[in-house]
C-alpha cells in the first residue's frame, strides 16, 4: 500500500506519483491545521504545545489527529488521542533543513513523541508538512527518516502512514 | 534520483556538487563506504546514482537532508531504488521522466 503525505501547498499529481505517494494532501485544501479545533468542516489536525488543548481536540469528531509541539510531548494528550482513535502526527520537513547541532535535539524530541505513542498504543504518522518544494520528501526518504526516528537499540522500525 | 529544480545533471561540475552535498551529510567515512557515483543522466533533472550494496538506505537518508547544492536551494528526491539500471529506466519511463523511445 502506497503511503500518504501532507504538505502545506498543493503538489501536482505528476510530482506526487514520482515521489511515490498515493496522495499528498494539502493543508490549503484538504486538511486544516490549527491550534485548536474550531468546528471546521474539513478534517483538522490540532498542533499545540498546550496539553489541555490537545486533550480537548482529541474528543472532537472533525479532528483526525494531534501534533504535539515542544521538546517534551504530553503523555496524557497522547493517551487521550489513543483512546479516541486519533493519530499522532510528527512533521519532519523542517527537521531536514536544520543545522547539525539542532538536528540531534529535534530528533530526540521526535523519538520521545514516537515512543510515547508506541507505548500508549496510539497510531503515529510521520509526515513532511513541507512548506515548499525544497522541503518535500519522497516516500523512500520519509521511510528512511521514520526508521531513524523509530529505531533505537535494535528495536524494529515501525511506519504507518495511513489517513482514514 | 531527481532534483527539485532542473539542473544539468550531465555536467561534471553538477556531479561534483551533488557528491559534495552527499558527502557532507554522510560523513567522509560513510561516503567512502557507499562510494556513490552518477552513472546516467535520464532527464531534465533526473539521474541514476550507483552505490555500493548495503549503502543504499544510507544514501536515501542522506539525500533527504541535502537542501543546497553549490549555494543554490535544491533538494534531492529518490524516485526509485533497484539493483539494475534497466529496472530503473523502466521506472523512469513509467513515470514519464524518460521518453518512451530513449535507447
Amino acid at each position: 500500500m502506497k503511503p500518504f503525505d501532507i504538505a502545506a501547498f498543493e503538489v501536482g499529481a505528476d510530482l506526487q506519483k514520482r515521489l511515490g505517494f498515493a496522495r499528498i494532501y494539502s493543508t490549503a485544501k484538504d486538511i486544516s491545521i490549527s491550534q485548536r479545533s474550531s468546528g471546521a468542516h474539513m478534517p483538522t489536525i490540532v498542533s499545540s504545545m498546550d496539553p489541555g488543548a490537545l486533550i480537548t481536540a482529541a474528543r472532537e469528531p472533525e479532528v483526525i489527529g494531534i501534533m504535539p509541539q515542544g521538546p517534551e510531548p504530553s503523555r496524557k494528550a497522547i493517551e487521550k488521542a489513543a483512546e479516541y482513535g486519533k493519530t499522532i502526527f510528527i512533521p519532519v520537513g523542517g527537521f531536514t533543513e536544520t543545522g547539525t547541532a539542532q538536528r540531534q535535539l529535534i530528533l530526540r524530541s521526535m523519538r520521545k513523541t514516537f515512543f510515547a505513542a508506541h507505548s500508549l498504543k496510539a497510531r503515529a504518522c510521520i509526515i513532511s508538512l513541507a512548506a515548499s518544494k525544497n522541503q518535500l520528501l519522497s516516500a523512500g526518504q520519509l521511510k528512511g527518516i521514520a526508521n531513524l526516528i523509530s529505531t533505537q537499540q535494535g528495536r524494529p522500525a515501525i511506519l504507518e502512514n495511513r489517513i482514514t | 534520483m531527481e532534483t527539485s529544480e532542473p539542473v544539468d545533471t550531465r555536467s561534471q561540475a553538477t556531479a561534483r556538487a551533488i557528491a559534495d552535498a552527499l558527502s557532507a551529510e554522510m560523513g567522509k567515512t560513510g561516503f567512502l563506504k557507499a562510494n556513490p557515483k552518477i552513472v546516467l543522466s535520464v532527464g531534465e533533472s533526473s539521474f541514476i546514482i550507483r552505490v555500493n550494496r548495503g549503502s543504499q538506505d544510507d544514501l536515501v537518508l542522506a539525500s533527504a537532508f541535502v537542501k543546497n547544492i553549490s549555494g543554490r536551494p535544491l533538494s534531492l528526491y529518490t524516485v526509485g531504488v533497484s539493483g539494475t539500471i534497466r529496472k530503473l529506466l523502466d521506472t523512469a519511463r513509467s513515470l514519464h521522466i524518460l521518453q518512451q523511445n530513449w535507447p
